[in-house]
């Protein structure tokens, strides 16, 4: 059973900008979903949408069947249920990786980090003190921390190297198959899209 | 689902605070020179208004009752040892019920000392008269002159007091008990002199000394010289704070004797009338002076063809107004200062919160309110601010202080000056040009207008209040802006 469902769901910047035309579509849990297309196409748009970030011009997110904006509430809907990864990371930069992971969770960070790969060590410096990669497990501990059933990814391995990477990418796997969660990647790279249970094309608006 | 765990937005301000210290530092500065400065003007406007109620209460805050001597009518002739005659005014007498009367019969007064002074020579029990204090000033001679007039110059300043805590010399701060007690309504054969006088003479309080008439004024008035003497008990000492001079060396400060009207009026038999020259009345409130007056005046009792009420308030005026003017500018800048510093705070925090559009994006989108955003912002400045206004409190007592100094002398070089009015005066048969000559003169007492500066509790109160409050609307306004966007423009401004 889906947990989320996009229903013509349309989103424009100006009369002459849309960028979405109507997408309809259903995400379930315990799968790595991957949404492909060319850039500027809107698919960080889509995340932004499903995430609760902004609001379409028209049509209807829901989870489990509720309107995130008008029967959830779309802060609420964050704080509950999604948890994000950027392609940037988005880390708290005055805060060690343990207290960013305490900003979306109280549980003990330690465990998590350590299947990351981070040491005890690392996870109390100031998060500009770690390379990229540790910083985007940091940010990836954060979202699994915060035991959301939806994991909104966007272009997480975009500034990684290979490895590196690859890395993440099992984890996100790991997220859908074994924690159950619905792990909605965007991302351009075809390496990533052929990993993920459903792969969604991103064109002229529409998902094909 | 997520349990909706977050950090406490308190706790995230706390760490910024920490570890961004910098920032911190600059904040700090920028809050502890703005509290600084508010508190300090505030600081300084108390001290003044402080000093202006002072100088109300010390030269406005008194009238006096006297008797209405313009009726020619009651001024009656008393033979003076077949030499002559002596004019005296025989109207209604000034007494200390009459006082009472009035206390009784009007509120907001604090007290009365009823005086009169007059002129006789202090002796030891033994009869030998007391060894005078000789006065710095320029007595132009008239000790000199008088050398020939017996034991003239032996004679004292005998002021009759009913309560010398409220003599004008006392209240004034020109004298101060320093042992014993004051003279109250009720006391007999009891009188304070001066410390010096005391050591000179090797009297102290409890001890025994009499007061009798001059022997050269007894024989010139006719009276009975053995009749005049009369016992006094020693109960208090006084010493003078400011230098003062007189005319005549034995009739100075340091000689005089406060006692009661009893023993002067025994001691001068000479004199006509049995009351005193004056009531000083103290009030609480100087504001409320008109309306006591007023009162007073409507009072069945003070017949205004007997007694005449007399308010004198140049000198306190000419004290005041600088503080005045004083104060209305420490109020301006004190404006000044609040809007310049809540403009400055704004723009800083504004800045601060246009920085940090990052950081509120990403709490944003792990789905941390904008309230909780915002408060995290205010409660950091406050952090920060508790500490500033704090030390506040130390480096603008500093400042306010110096300042307060100079405002204090700038008020005293507008202060009191004695007027001579060039009036022709007798003083128990000695002659003298100028009206005051034979009083005590006093320098300028530098405590009239002291001001001390100190921070009051309210002052630092009404600091934090209005503080905070500057500051969360200095945050709300600049986080405006971030209210108005949605997380995803933010975190698009960000990438």
């Amino acid at each position: 059973m889906s947990v989320l469902q996009l229903q013509d769901v349309r989103y424009a910047y100006d009369k002459n900008k849309k960028v979405l035309k109507g997408i309809n579509a259903e995400f379930e849990k315990g799968k790595l979903y991957a949404i492909l297309g060319p850039s500027g196409c809107g698919k960080s748009t889509l995340l932004s949408l499903i995430g609760g970030l902004d609001s379409p011009t028209s049509g209807q997110v829901c989870y489990d069947g509720q309107d995130i904006e008008k029967e959830i509430g779309l802060s609420g809907y964050r704080r509950k249920h999604i948890a994000f990864v950027f392609q940037s990371y988005n880390l708290i930069d005055y805060m060690t990786p343990e207290e960013n992971v305490a900003l979306s969770s109280n549980l003990p960070s330690l465990p998590l980090f350590e299947k990351l790969g981070l040491t005890k060590d690392e996870v109390k410096r100031n998060v500009l003190k770690l390379s990229g990669g540790q910083q985007q497990r940091v940010a990836i501990a954060r979202a699994l921390a915060s035991n959301a059933e939806i994991l909104l990814a966007d272009e997480p391995t975009g500034n990684l190297d290979e490895d590196t990477a690859a890395g993440i990418v099992e984890i996100l796997k790991d997220s859908a198959h074994k924690s159950g969660k619905c792990v909605v990647v965007v991302t351009h790279s075809n390496d990533l899209a052929k990993q993920a249970d459903t792969v969604l094309r991103l064109k002229k608006g529409v998902l094909c | 689902m997520k349990g909706g765990f977050f950090m406490s937005f308190v706790r995230r301000a706390f760490l910024y605070v920490t570890r961004k210290r910098t920032k911190t530092l600059i904040l700090f500065l920028i809050l502890l020179v703005i509290s600084t400065l508010v508190l300090s003007g505030m600081a300084i406007k108390d001290a003044t208004e402080t000093a202006q109620l002072n100088v109300r209460q010390a030269l406005g805050g008194v009238f006096t009752l006297e008797q209405n001597t313009n009726d020619s009518t009651k001024w009656v002739n008393k033979e003076v040892g077949g030499l002559g005659y002596q004019s005296y005014y025989n109207g209604a007498s000034l007494t200390a019920e009459l006082a009472d009367y009035i206390m009784e019969n009007t509120s907001g007064i604090n007290g009365y000392n009823a005086t009169y002074v007059d002129y006789a020579v202090p002796k030891h029990p033994n009869g030998e008269p007391l060894e005078l204090l000789e006065s710095d000033g320029d007595e132009g001679g008239m000790n000199a002159l008088l050398s020939g007039f017996g034991d003239f110059n032996a004679s004292i300043s005998a002021y009759a007091s009913t309560d010398t805590k409220f003599d004008s010399y006392f209240s004034g701060g020109y004298i101060e008990l320093i042992e014993g007690r004051h003279l109250v309504p009720g006391d007999e054969n009891v009188g304070i002199i001066s410390k010096e006088l005391a050591d000179l003479n090797g009297l102290s309080v409890g001890d025994i000394l009499t007061l009798q008439m001059s022997e050269y004024r007894a024989s010139v008035g006719g009276v009975d010289y053995a009749d005049t003497v009369t016992q006094i008990e020693i109960i208090g000492l006084f010493q003078s704070t400011v230098k003062s001079t007189t005319t005549l060396s034995n009739w100075s400060m340091d000689n005089a004797l406060y006692t009661t009207l009893d023993v002067v009026r025994h001691v001068r038999p000479d004199r006509g009338g049995d009351g005193y020259d004056n009531i000083y009345f103290y009030v609480n409130d100087p504001s409320e002076m008109d309306s006591i007056i007023s009162n007073i005046r409507s009072l069945p009792e003070i017949d205004p063809t007997d007694f005449v009420v007399n308010v004198d308030s140049s000198d306190a005026d000419s004290v005041i107004k600088p503080l005045t003017n004083m104060n209305k500018l420490i109020t301006l800048l004190i404006v000044l200062i609040l809007v310049v510093g809540a403009v400055v705070l704004y723009l800083v925090l504004a800045n601060r919160v246009k920085e940090r559009i990052h950081e509120s994006g990403i709490l944003l989108s792990l789905g941390v309110g904008k309230v909780k955003i915002i408060g995290q912002y205010c409660i950091e400045v406050a952090l920060v601010a508790i500490l500033a206004f704090g030390l506040s409190v130390f480096s603008s007592g500093f400042i306010a202080q110096t300042v307060g100094n100079q405002l204090l002398d700038y008020t005293l070089s507008d202060s009191i000056t004695n007027t001579e009015t060039g009036e022709i005066q007798e003083y128990d048969g000695i002659t003298a040009v100028g009206s005051d000559s034979f009083a005590p003169q006093f320098e300028n007492k530098g405590n009239l207008t002291n001001i001390q500066v100190s921070i009051g509790s309210q002052s630092i109160i009404l600091l934090y209040i209005v503080g905070f409050a500057v500051i969360c609307i200095s945050v709300v306004l600049a986080a405006l802006p971030m209210l108005r966007i949605k997380p995803r423009e933010i975190l698009s401004k960000m990438s």
